[in-house]
């Protein structure tokens, strides 16, 4: 494509955005040399994408962001290192070898996912708050204990902010925010070695936003290794975290979060070289 | 013609026919999984009328008839008030089953005798006219499908039934107007087993075939010329039970009982079904 | 769900059969009370309700623990004669030994049950063919098994029907009440029923199940196995539905006959449905289709009402109720 329309096509994609540059809000996080990494790709690709394999890794206590136009297969990406999607390739997660494609083996290593869809592969809409957030392991050995998983949920459910009428209300009673909310609650607790979130805000309100995108970071900094998906530039600006934009499935060098609005869509539309 | 073709072709056609009204209603995006209720009503129905003194056309048409307002109760339940269809049908094949058992007791009484109707004339093909024309069906459906607009819209509502409401068009009408025309053709199927090979009614006469048939549907993919080979691969192999009765083979005869069954399993393991189904089939309607 | 949806669905089922007595030619009043004597009017009457109640609880039973986790097992009727199949089968093996034989009985029918879904379970995890096709043509061919099974292999050489040898006397279960035909089959069918109950609302492996069948792909995601959890109850709910046809022949027939059925699968799933898929609710539903089923049977001696009504209630009441809710009802109602 000729040089000249580079310019104009950013724009277009931003709607003229790029004068309003965002500060960096928060500090960057630890990051722990010579750790085993959160997260390891080698020639990684989802099958059925037609993507090419790509290879990344992240240490514990780092947050990176693959931001991408929707149907560049940046969310396959993030899905199927989840296992949530059938890939092929190298994956471990803090250290294990996985096969790629099973979501109980990449929980097995320390993993938690924040899926695109949190209605119908998020949340389980017809249980109780209490029993999303205990799906794996309610408290008790052989029966639930329900007083106490009474008591955790609420417990947790007011650490996470989350809004609704008790731990007994059903799931699907909740807002699109509140949703987001407990799945947090629900994968960051125990802290997870390596959290997958993808489209962690989107279609959420400007100040659940802000709280899910500082609940993200928070794991960062305490040592859980996180990969964002995204394809709200403002947001890969906002997360501080470094930036790598996907287009048509292979990733460019990891840019600064401070990268200007015009030049990350510059990368998003291809025209970066 | 020879005993075994005729036979053969005797059995594909209730097949072939509850399979065509089957295929209308699923490529119209819901399921009707009682086709063995409503095969059994036209059945009963066909041979009630027959009893009554009426010609084998004449039941024929009446269990058309049955069968459109049974239909219609399906649309109701599962497409109106979209209650769960595969619901609605294992009920309806309990309802069908003891109405008719219930109909049959309080027609026959507590006599052990069997009660015959006559059966369909021979006609131009040495087998009636109707069981030649049932094989024309999945034919005309097949064109129906594919130039009228009418049949554009069907599978509008199978494949994407949110596109078709946002030109204005009912999906609920769509789909009831299939659920009737497969519950035609269902009763006729059932019907047609009457008044052609077992001109008498027992409980459960239609003995699975409503099941064989919603199989084929899979098996041929939803694609309705793709019915006349598999109904007469069925057909056949039924028929092998009858051929089996005058006395055969040494294997034993609940073999062939139970090979229609094994085959229709075998076919769908080999076509690893979901490809080929209507994309929303199974949907409630928007 | 609401009582007046009960009361309404209870209405209109009581007025359609009240249609039906009328058809036959007897007096709907006169019927009704025909009907509870069949069913509770004497001992005798409670012990056969009783007796009928225990194959069609535990096949609503197994219909609720399939279709909570998500699998639409209509093939219960034929995992049921497989059940009575085994028990016809190994039953007769030690007629002297009636621990053994029960043994055998209770071990083989949920086995044969569970075996006879197992083609179901393959096929829909490893070739997508939907349970619903595959356990409906496993009917099928359970009932080509039986008329098989009862002329070839099973049959009593002494008979002049084809039916498979009898249980002896000391291993045929003896009833609970002298006079009475309920045997402690019943009690464990209830017990069963409380079992998957309790299993289901209290216990980790129960919630699993529940996340599994409302939301099968978000359980993936949260990392439940899925697949075991669908299998294991698509074969659990087998073998319940296979214990039931077992229990059928070790308490009530003794020996395996060919039609051996009259639609007990399909009534359980009728049962589970009514009972708002529950076990405890699907087990009540059962028992009230087994007092129907009493009843008419008096009804159609005493009165000359074909006892096909005991099948076409049920299925009125159901129909009812999904007319009246409407939307899915697969989920629980919880």
């Amino acid at each position: 494509m000729p040089a000249t329309t580079t310019g104009d096509v950013a724009a277009l994609l931003l709607g003229g955005a790029e004068a309003t540059s965002r500060p960096v809000a928060l500090s960057p996080p630890v990051r722990r040399e010579g750790a085993v990494p959160a997260l390891a790709l080698e020639d990684f690709s989802p099958i059925g994408s037609g993507a090419p394999a790509v290879s990344l890794s992240i240490a514990p206590g780092e947050a990176l962001t693959l931001l991408a136009i929707d149907g560049n297969g940046a969310d396959l990406l993030g899905a199927a290192v989840a296992g949530s999607r059938s890939a092929r390739g190298g994956l471990r997660v803090a250290g294990r070898s996985i096969r790629p494609g099973s979501c109980l083996a990449f929980r097995a290593a320390g993993g938690a996912f924040i899926p695109a869809d949190r209605r119908a592969e998020g949340l389980v809409a017809g249980l109780s708050l209490a029993e999303n957030l205990f799906l794996r392991r309610p408290p008790g050995r052989f029966t639930i204990d329900r007083a106490a998983l009474a008591t955790s949920a609420a417990d947790r459910l007011r650490r996470f902010g989350v809004r609704a009428s008790g731990p007994d209300a059903p799931a699907r009673e909740l807002s699109g925010g509140n949703q987001q909310k407990l799945l947090l609650a629900r994968e960051l607790e125990p802290l997870p070695k390596l959290l997958v979130a993808i489209h962690p805000t989107r279609g959420l309100d400007i100040a659940s936003s802000g709280d899910v995108r500082a609940r993200l970071l928070d794991a960062a900094r305490s040592g859980a290794g996180v990969l964002v998906v995204t394809a709200d530039p403002e947001e890969a600006q906002e997360l501080g975290a470094p930036v790598r934009v996907v287009y048509r499935g292979a990733l460019s060098p990891p840019l600064p979060a401070s990268t200007s609005l015009a030049e990350l869509g510059r990368f998003m539309a291809g025209l970066a070289a | 013609m020879t005993g075994f073709v005729e036979i053969a072709l005797l059995l594909s056609a209730p097949l072939l026919l509850a399979a065509t009204g089957e295929l209308v209603l699923e490529r119209a995006g819901s399921i009707q999984i009682g086709l063995e209720g409503t095969m059994l009503v036209g059945a009963y129905v066909a041979f009630a009328v027959g009893r009554g003194g009426s010609s084998p056309e004449a039941s024929l048409a009446a269990a058309a008839v049955a069968g459109l307002l049974a239909g219609l109760l399906f649309a109701l339940f599962a497409v109106a008030r979209r209650a769960d269809p595969i619901l609605v049908g294992t009920v309806w094949n309990l309802l069908a089953l003891g109405a008719t058992a219930f109909a049959y007791r309080l027609a026959a009484g507590e006599t052990g005798s069997v009660l015959e109707v006559r059966t369909l004339p021979r006609g131009l093909f040495g087998i009636p006219d109707a069981v030649a024309a049932s094989f024309l069906a999945p034919v005309v459906l097949h064109l129906w499908l594919a130039r009228t607009r009418a049949g554009l819209r069907l599978t509008a509502a199978g494949e994407n039934p949110e596109a078709l409401r946002s030109l204005g068009l009912s999906v609920v009408a769509v789909r009831s107007g299939a659920a009737a025309a497969s519950g035609v053709l269902g009763a006729l199927g059932g019907a047609m087993l009457i008044l052609t090979v077992s001109p008498t009614f027992v409980e459960g006469v239609t003995a699975g075939r409503g099941f064989l048939a919603l199989a084929l549907v899979v098996f041929a993919r939803w694609k309705p010329l793709a019915l006349l080979p598999a109904a007469l691969l069925l057909g056949s192999v039924t028929a092998l039970q009858y051929r089996l009765q005058a006395g055969g083979f040494g294997l034993p005869y609940a073999f062939f009982l139970a090979l229609p069954g094994l085959v229709a399993l075998a076919a769908l393991a080999l076509a690893s079904t979901r490809g080929g189904a209507p994309k929303a089939l199974g949907s409630t309607a928007p | 769900m609401k009582a007046r949806t009960v009361l309404g669905v209870a209405i209109g089922t009581l007025a359609a059969a009240a249609l039906l007595v009328l058809l036959a030619g007897a007096s709907p009043a006169d019927a009704f009370a025909a009907l509870l004597r069949g069913a509770f009017g004497s001992k005798a009457a409670v012990g056969e309700t009783a007796a009928r109640s225990t194959g069609l609880v535990l096949t609503a039973v197994a219909a609720v623990v399939a279709f909570r986790a998500g699998v639409l097992n209509i093939g219960l009727e034929g995992q049921f004669l497989a059940g009575a199949a085994a028990a016809a089968a190994v039953g007769p093996l030690f007629p002297d030994l009636p621990i053994a034989a029960r043994a055998a009985v209770v071990f083989a029918a949920p086995l044969a049950g569970a075996l006879q879904a197992a083609p179901a379970v393959w096929l829909a995890e490893k070739r997508q063919v939907p349970p619903v096709l595959s356990t409906i043509l496993l009917n099928l061919v359970a009932v080509a098994g039986v008329t098989w099974l009862v002329r070839g292999p099973l049959r009593d050489p002494a008979g002049d029907y084809p039916q498979s040898r009898a249980l002896s006397d000391a291993v045929l279960l003896s009833p609970l009440v002298p006079g009475a035909r309920a045997t402690a089959a019943v009690l464990a069918a209830l017990g069963l029923a409380a079992t998957a109950a309790f299993l289901l609302a209290r216990t980790p492996l129960g919630l699993a199940l529940r996340a599994v069948g409302e939301a099968p792909r978000a359980a993936r995601a949260a990392g439940l196995p899925d697949v075991r959890l669908r299998s294991g109850a698509f074969l659990a709910s087998g073998a319940l539905a296979g214990l039931a046809g077992g229990l059928e022949v070790l308490a009530l027939t003794g020996r395996l006959y060919d039609p051996f059925s009259a639609g007990v699968g399909y009534s359980g799933i009728a049962a589970a449905l009514l009972g708002g898929m529950t076990p405890l609710g699907g087990a009540a539903s059962g028992f009230l289709f087994a007092a129907l089923g009493a009843g008419s049977s008096a009804l159609q001696r005493d009165a000359g009402v074909p006892s096909a009504l005991a099948s076409i209630v049920p299925a009125l009441a159901v129909l009812g109720l999904l007319l009246a809710r409407g939307g899915r009802t697969a989920e629980s109602s919880r």
